[in-house]
């Protein structure tokens, strides 16, 4: 179906639409074309990153329009995800922690992993070396090629593990389909005062893994800001080293 | 990360359409595509007329098409009759074609140029909408068919129409 692609051979606005809301998973010619069509790629994580910070209020209905006005006072942040797009691709568009996706965050055959800061206003996707600040909310996406468990966890600037994904009392690690197209996980967590440095560590593992199974392994060979051990043979895991520093004064 | 506030629920039912579920789904979609014709400052106002048409034209929607695809319609079509009298469409497209969602689709060849500049005012919506498709949007002739709602061969014959007046009012013939 030659339905999903402009004439020029890109998928259509209503493709990324549809695919944003699950409408076209697994269409095989979508997929081969997202993995070699690098514009493709960057204009569907423009438009998922677009649509995960839109707050629009909705209209009024008719009997809040007639006390309220035609059109009552509404709010968006309109502006600031447009920003939020375009930063999140924009190379070199800053010293924050905005720029090109670094090797360690696109799909090699492994799994995609990504992280992104939220700061109450504005969200923005973080590689290696990026500044975060603390009270700021972390995201992730996720896209792996083949079945596997997840966990996500964090050191902060004491060394000291947290667990990221999934949050659950057990504290082990989520089972993940396998989706070419990373998605949003739905949990995330809020950095603390406590300064400098902070890692993600994200372990995508053939069996379940236990978060004890993390912090164990990290004791044995403390991080700091070194390398990560390896927590165990069946693992890949990805990390992205974060600077914690204290919020600019406005 | 998104805050979005439930959708007011209609005094009449709306059948097949829980409008909740569709603004809390769809409003970012909407929000992009307006924004492919408007500025920040008119997107969200244009926004919510279009989910209140939707309010309103939920019987139009066909049990075998997508909510995404539905609206994505009947936004284009809301933008192109706010954009009917405005001489800036042109402009406005351009500084908006820069918007990273849309980089695989360009407005640059001269054809289109002439559509938006010179033909735009004499068209009727039919022939706006399949045009705005066509050479805006660069899809091909099924899908703006499929879309519309139309058989391939209107939308192949408004098209060539539309092209062959392009090229005339270019001087290209």
């Amino acid at each position: 179906m030659d339905g999903f692609f402009t004439r020029d051979g890109h998928l259509t606005e209503l493709t990324i639409n549809r695919l944003l809301v699950g409408e076209l998973n697994g269409v095989p010619e979508i997929e081969a074309h997202l993995a070699e069509c690098e514009m493709c790629r960057d204009a569907l994580a423009a438009a998922r990153a677009f649509d995960a910070q839109v707050t629009l209020r909705p209209p009024v209905s008719s009997a809040g329009r007639a006390s309220a006005g035609r059109w009552p006072m509404y709010t968006t942040v309109v502006a600031m995800a447009a920003a939020v797009a375009l930063f999140a691709l924009r190379p070199d568009a800053g010293s924050d922690g905005i720029g090109p996706p670094p090797d360690e965050f696109r799909i090699k055959g492994g799994f995609d992993f990504q992280v992104f800061a939220h700061n109450g206003q504005a969200s923005r996707a973080l590689h290696s070396g990026a500044k975060v600040h603390p009270g700021e909310r972390l995201g992730f996406r996720f896209g792996a090629k083949q079945t596997g468990h997840l966990l996500v966890v964090g050191t902060d600037g004491r060394s000291e593990p947290y667990l990221c994904y999934p949050q659950n009392n057990a504290g082990t690690s989520a089972e993940m389909a396998a989706e070419a197209i990373p998605r949003d996980l739905e949990q995330a967590v809020r950095l603390d005062d406590v300064l400098g440095s902070e890692a993600i560590v994200a372990l995508h593992c053939d069996a379940p893994l236990a978060f004890a199974d993390v912090t164990a392994a990290f004791a044995k060979a403390p991080s700091g800001e070194g390398t990560f051990p390896t927590v165990r043979a069946d693992c890949r895991q990805r990390v992205i080293r974060l600077s914690k520093v204290p919020q600019k004064a406005p | 990360m998104a805050r979005l506030i439930p959708f007011p629920r209609r005094k009449k039912s709306t059948p097949a359409l829980d409008m909740d579920a569709l603004y809390r789904q769809y409003a970012g979609m909407v929000l992009r595509r307006v924004r492919r014709f408007f500025g920040e400052s008119e997107a969200e106002e244009v926004v919510h007329e279009v989910f209140l048409r939707a309010m309103e034209k939920g019987e139009s929607f066909r049990g075998d098409a997508s909510p995404s695809t539905w609206l994505y319609h009947m936004t284009t079509n809301h933008c192109l009759n706010r954009l009917r009298n405005q001489k800036r469409r042109r402009s406005a497209l351009n500084i908006n074609a820069d918007l990273p969602w849309l980089k695989p689709a360009a407005v640059t060849d001269s054809e289109t140029s002439v559509f938006l500049e010179q033909l735009w005012s004499q068209l009727d919506d039919e022939a706006i909408m399949i045009g705005t498709y066509y050479f805006i949007d660069g899809l091909s002739h099924d899908e703006i068919a499929r879309i519309v709602g139309v058989s391939r061969r209107t939308v192949g014959n408004r098209v060539e129409a539309l092209r062959a007046q392009a090229r005339g009012a270019a001087g290209l013939d």
